[in-house]
C-alpha cells in the first residue's frame, strides 16, 4: 500500500512501461496486395461507393465529389495517389470518410477488413523500400504473426503544395 | 457585474468607432471646404461624446487626446477659422491616436500609448489659431464639464438588445428614409450642445429602429435558409414525379398548389435573409478621401477624388474582405500611376491627377471601378520582367497581346521589390488582391492605355450563396452555369458554324463571335456536341468578352445553392462551387470567368 502512494522515483519507469501497453486501434483496409491501417480516431465512417462526381482539371488522384448529408467532399483515390496501377471500382471498394488537416475527405481503397487492437510497441520504424508507396506517408510497420500492417500518416498524405490550396479552399 | 461592464465597454468600442468612422471623412471634406460651421459642430460633437463616454469609463489617454481635438474644434467653430493643412495634420494623426487607444480596450490588453508629444503639438496647434484671432487661450485648461458624463452615462447604462458580448455586429436599419444620425440642422449654441445632443441621440432611437445582432446568428439563419432552398428543390422534384404517376388523384392538385406556394415564399425568405446582410459600401469607401490626402501630402502629388456609388449595397463579407486589395489597387494608382504636378503639366495634362472610385451593381454583380488618369502600365516592361522572373518564355512573349500581358501582372512571382522599382511599382503584391477578390468569388481586370490611365476593375457576386443557374450536361455529367454570365441560348445548325483561321465562330445579329465546345474546354468526354446536326449553344458575357459555348443539353434553369468544397482547389479546376440537386446528385458550378480567362489567353498564343 505504501509503496503505490509514494511513487517518487518509480514514476517515470512506470508511464514508459504504461505506453508500452498502450493499444492502438487501427482500422485495416486492403489497397492491392498489401494492408495498409490507419488511427481509427481519424476515421469518421466508412461508406460503400457511390456516385461521384467528376472535377474537371483536378489532379488525377481526385476522383471527385461526392454529397455527404449535404455536404460536398472531394473524394480521393489512395491507389493513385500512391502510384498504384488504376482498376476499377467494385462491390468491395469503399470510401472512408476521414478528417484530414480539418478537411473532411473520403478516400477510396479496395477494401475494408477489420479493427485491430495491437500494443503501441509492437509497431517498428519503416524500414526502407516497404512497399511501392513512398515512405513519407508511412508511420510504422505493425508486425503481427503472419503478417505486416503498413500504418499511414493521414495528415501527412496532403503534400505541401496541397496543403497550400486546401488552406486557400478552406479560406473561403 | 464583471460581465455587465464588459459589455458597457463593448457598446463603448462600438459607439467610439462608429463616431471615428463618421467624422472621419469630414476633415477631408473641411479641408477642402475651408471653413464650414455645420461640419466643425459634427466633429466637435463626435469628439465631445467620445470624450464623455470615456470620461465616464475612465479611459484617461482618450479623454487627453479627444479633449484637445474638440477644444480645437470649438475653438475654429467659433472663431470662424479655417484649419491650416499642418493644423489638419495635427487633428487626423489624433484621430489616428484615439483609433490606437481604443484598439487597447477592444483587446483589453491594458496598454498606453505615449501621447506626450502628440498632446505637446495638439496645445500648440491650439495656440496658433488663437493668436490668429486674438482670442484669450483660456479654452486649454478648461476641464471637461460634468454634463456629458451624466448624459452619456445615462446612455450607457440604458439598457440595449445587444447581442452577447461578441464585437461582431450588423447593424440592421429598419427604416431606410431616416437620414444618418448626427446631422443636426442647426448648429446650437455651445452651452446647449451638451443637452441637445442627448435630446438628439433619444430621438434618433425613436426613428431609426435598429438592432445590433450578432453576426453568427445572422449567418446560422442564411444556413437554414440555404437548406430549405436545398429542400424545396428536392420537394418540386419530387411533386413533379408524383403528378405524372397519381395525375388522376385529387389530393395532387392540393399538393402542386403548395409546393409553389413554398417555391415562392423560398425565393422570398432567401431575399430577405440576403437583405439583413446587405450594408452599402460607403463604408469602405468612406476611409479613402482620407487615405488619398495623406498620400497626396506624403507624395507631393495634388489629386481630386471623386467617389461614386456609395450607397451600393453589398454582402458584409464583400465589406470586410475589399477593403484591403482596394487600399492595395488605389495605392498603386496613385503612387505609381499618377505622375508629379509637374510631370503632367509637361505632358499637357491637368496640374492635378485624378483618382475615380465607384461601385455600381450590373445585375446579380456588383462592379467597383478605381481609375487614374495616369501615365499607364508599360506593358513592354512587364514582358520583360516576366520573361526575366521565368514567368513565360521569350516566344510567348512576342506572341501575347498587349491585354493578356497586362494580366501578368495578377500572377504570384511577377511582383517583386526589384520589379516594382523599373515598372514604376504596378503589379506590386497584385497576386494577393487576385487572390483576395477571388475569395469573394470574383475577378479583377485591368484596362490601361500609354499615358492616358488605367482602370481596375473588380466584379464580384451580389450574394456569394444562392444564384440563379443554368443547368446543362455534357457527356454524362450535369454542370450549372451562372445564368448572370449567360445572355441567351440559340439552337444553331452545323452549318451556321465557320471557321476562322483555326478559331470556330459563330455569327450572332452581325456580331462574330468565337465558339468553344465545353466539352473540350473542360477536358471531359462529349457525345459530340458539334458533330450532331443541331447543336445547343450559350451566349456568355463575361465582363466585356462575348463568346458562344456548345454544350450538349440544356435542362432548364434553376436556382441552386453554392456549396464550397474544401479540398479541392476550386479556380484550377475553374469551378465556383458545386450544389447538390433535387435528387442529391452532386453537380459542379462552373467558374465562367476563370474559363474565359483560360480561353482567351490560350487562344491568343
Amino acid at each position: 500500500m505504501t509503496t503505490g502512494l509514494v511513487p517518487v522515483a518509480g514514476s517515470s519507469e512506470l508511464s514508459k512501461a504504461a505506453r508500452a501497453n498502450e493499444i492502438l486501434q487501427l482500422v485495416t483496409f486492403a489497397l492491392g496486395n498489401e494492408e495498409y491501417a490507419v488511427d481509427i480516431l481519424k476515421v469518421q465512417e466508412i461508406n460503400r461507393m457511390k456516385e461521384i462526381t467528376r472535377v474537371p482539371n483536378s489532379p488525377d488522384y481526385v476522383e471527385g465529389v461526392i454529397n455527404l448529408r449535404g455536404k460536398v467532399i472531394p473524394v480521393v483515390s489512395l491507389r493513385m495517389k500512391f502510384g498504384l496501377e488504376e482498376r476499377e471500382n467494385d462491390s468491395q471498394s469503399r470510401i472512408m470518410i476521414m478528417d484530414i488537416q480539418g478537411i473532411t475527405m473520403g478516400l477510396i481503397v479496395d477494401g475494408v477488413s477489420e479493427v485491430l487492437r495491437v500494443p503501441e510497441n509492437i509497431v517498428e520504424p519503416t524500414p526502407p523500400m516497404t512497399s511501392n508507396v513512398s515512405t513519407e506517408f508511412i508511420k510504422g510497420i505493425a508486425k503481427l504473426e503472419d503478417r505486416l500492417i503498413i500504418l499511414l500518416d493521414m495528415d501527412r498524405l496532403i503534400g505541401k503544395s496541397d496543403e497550400t490550396a486546401l488552406l486557400e479552399a478552406s479560406g473561403m | 457585474m464583471p460581465d455587465e461592464m464588459d459589455e458597457i465597454i463593448s457598446e463603448f468600442v462600438t459607439e467610439a468607432e462608429e463616431t471615428l468612422d463618421r467624422i472621419d471623412p469630414l476633415f477631408v471634406e473641411l479641408e477642402s471646404k475651408g471653413y464650414d460651421k455645420e461640419m466643425l459642430n459634427e466633429i466637435f460633437r463626435g469628439m465631445h461624446t467620445l470624450k464623455g463616454a470615456a470620461g465616464f469609463l475612465g479611459f484617461q489617454q482618450i479623454i487627453d487626446v479627444a479633449h484637445r481635438a474638440e477644444s480645437i474644434m470649438k475653438c475654429l467653430r467659433d472663431n470662424g477659422i479655417a484649419p491650416s493643412r499642418d493644423l489638419m495634420d495635427v487633428i487626423l494623426t489624433s484621430v489616428d491616436m484615439l483609433r490606437v487607444l481604443i484598439g487597447h480596450v477592444k483587446l483589453r490588453d491594458g496598454a498606453e500609448e505615449d501621447i506626450s508629444e502628440l498632446l505637446t503639438r495638439l496645445d500648440a496647434a491650439m495656440d496658433a489659431p488663437m493668436e490668429a484671432v486674438a482670442t484669450p487661450p483660456a479654452l486649454q485648461s478648461v476641464p471637461a464639464p460634468p454634463d456629458p458624463v451624466a448624459v452619456v452615462t445615462a446612455e450607457q447604462v440604458e439598457p440595449r438588445e445587444s447581442a452577447d458580448t461578441t464585437e461582431e455586429t450588423v447593424v440592421v436599419v429598419a427604416k431606410k428614409d431616416v437620414p444618418p444620425p448626427a446631422s443636426p440642422p442647426k448648429p446650437p449654441a455651445v452651452a446647449d450642445a451638451v443637452e441637445d445632443q442627448g435630446q438628439q441621440s433619444s430621438r434618433e432611437r425613436e426613428v431609426v429602429q435598429t438592432l445590433r445582432v450578432d453576426v453568427t446568428r445572422i449567418d446560422k439563419v442564411m444556413d437554414l435558409a440555404g437548406e430549405t432552398v436545398l429542400a424545396r428543390n428536392r420537394l418540386l422534384n419530387l411533386a413533379m414525379k408524383i403528378e405524372q404517376t397519381y395525375s388522376g388523384d385529387p389530393n395532387i392538385e392540393g399538393l402542386l398548389e403548395t409546393t409553389s406556394f413554398l417555391d415562392r415564399v423560398t425565393s422570398d425568405l432567401q431575399l430577405a435573409v440576403m437583405k439583413i446582410r446587405m450594408q452599402p459600401i460607403s463604408k469602405v469607401f468612406s476611409k479613402f478621401p482620407r487615405m488619398v490626402r495623406d498620400m497626396s501630402r506624403q507624395l507631393n502629388k495634388d489629386i481630386d477624388l471623386e467617389i461614386f456609388g456609395e450607397d451600393t449595397e453589398v454582402d458584409k463579407s464583400v465589406i470586410e474582405n475589399i477593403g484591403d486589395p482596394m487600399v492595395h489597387i488605389i495605392r498603386n494608382s496613385i503612387d505609381h500611376g499618377l505622375e508629379t504636378n509637374a510631370e503632367r503639366e509637361a505632358k499637357g495634362k491637368s496640374r492635378n491627377g485624378r483618382i475615380i472610385i465607384s461601385a455600381t451593381q450590373q445585375g446579380t454583380q456588383i462592379v467597383i471601378e478605381v481609375t487614374d488618369d495616369g501615365r499607364g502600365i508599360d506593358v513592354d516592361a512587364v514582358r520583360r520582367k516576366a520573361m526575366k522572373n521565368g514567368l513565360i518564355s521569350e516566344e510567348e512573349a512576342e506572341k501575347m497581346s498587349d491585354e493578356a500581358a497586362v494580366d501578368l501582372i495578377f500572377l504570384p512571382g511577377f511582383s517583386t521589390k526589384e520589379v516594382s522599382t523599373e515598372l514604376s511599382g504596378r503589379g506590386v503584391g497584385m497576386d494577393v488582391v487576385k487572390t483576395n477578390v477571388a475569395k469573394l468569388n470574383g475577378y479583377v481586370e485591368v484596362v490601361t492605355k500609354k499615358d492616358i490611365g488605367s482602370t481596375f476593375r473588380i466584379s464580384l457576386p451580389l450574394t456569394l450563396a444562392i444564384i440563379q443557374a443554368m443547368m446543362i450536361r455534357i457527356g454524362q455529367e450535369q454542370y450549372a452555369l451562372p445564368q448572370s454570365m449567360i445572355e441567351e441560348t440559340l439552337r444553331v445548325r452545323r452549318s451556321d458554324i465557320k471557321d476562322v483561321a483555326g478559331q470556330q465562330v459563330l455569327t450572332i445579329r452581325g456580331k462574330v463571335l468565337p465558339l468553344f465546345v465545353m466539352s473540350e474546354v473542360l477536358g471531359v468526354r462529349s457525345r459530340s456536341a458539334v458533330a450532331q446536326e443541331n447543336s445547343y449553344v450559350l451566349v456568355a458575357s463575361v465582363a466585356d468578352r462575348r463568346f458562344c459555348i456548345a454544350v450538349d443539353e440544356l435542362i432548364g434553369q434553376e436556382e441552386v445553392v453554392i456549396k464550397m468544397i474544401n479540398g479541392v482547389e476550386s479556380e484550377e479546376c475553374g469551378i465556383l462551387g458545386a450544389t447538390i440537386t433535387g435528387d442529391g446528385r452532386v453537380v459542379l458550378i462552373l467558374d465562367l470567368a476563370v474559363i474565359a480567362r483560360r480561353l482567351f489567353i490560350a487562344s491568343r498564343k
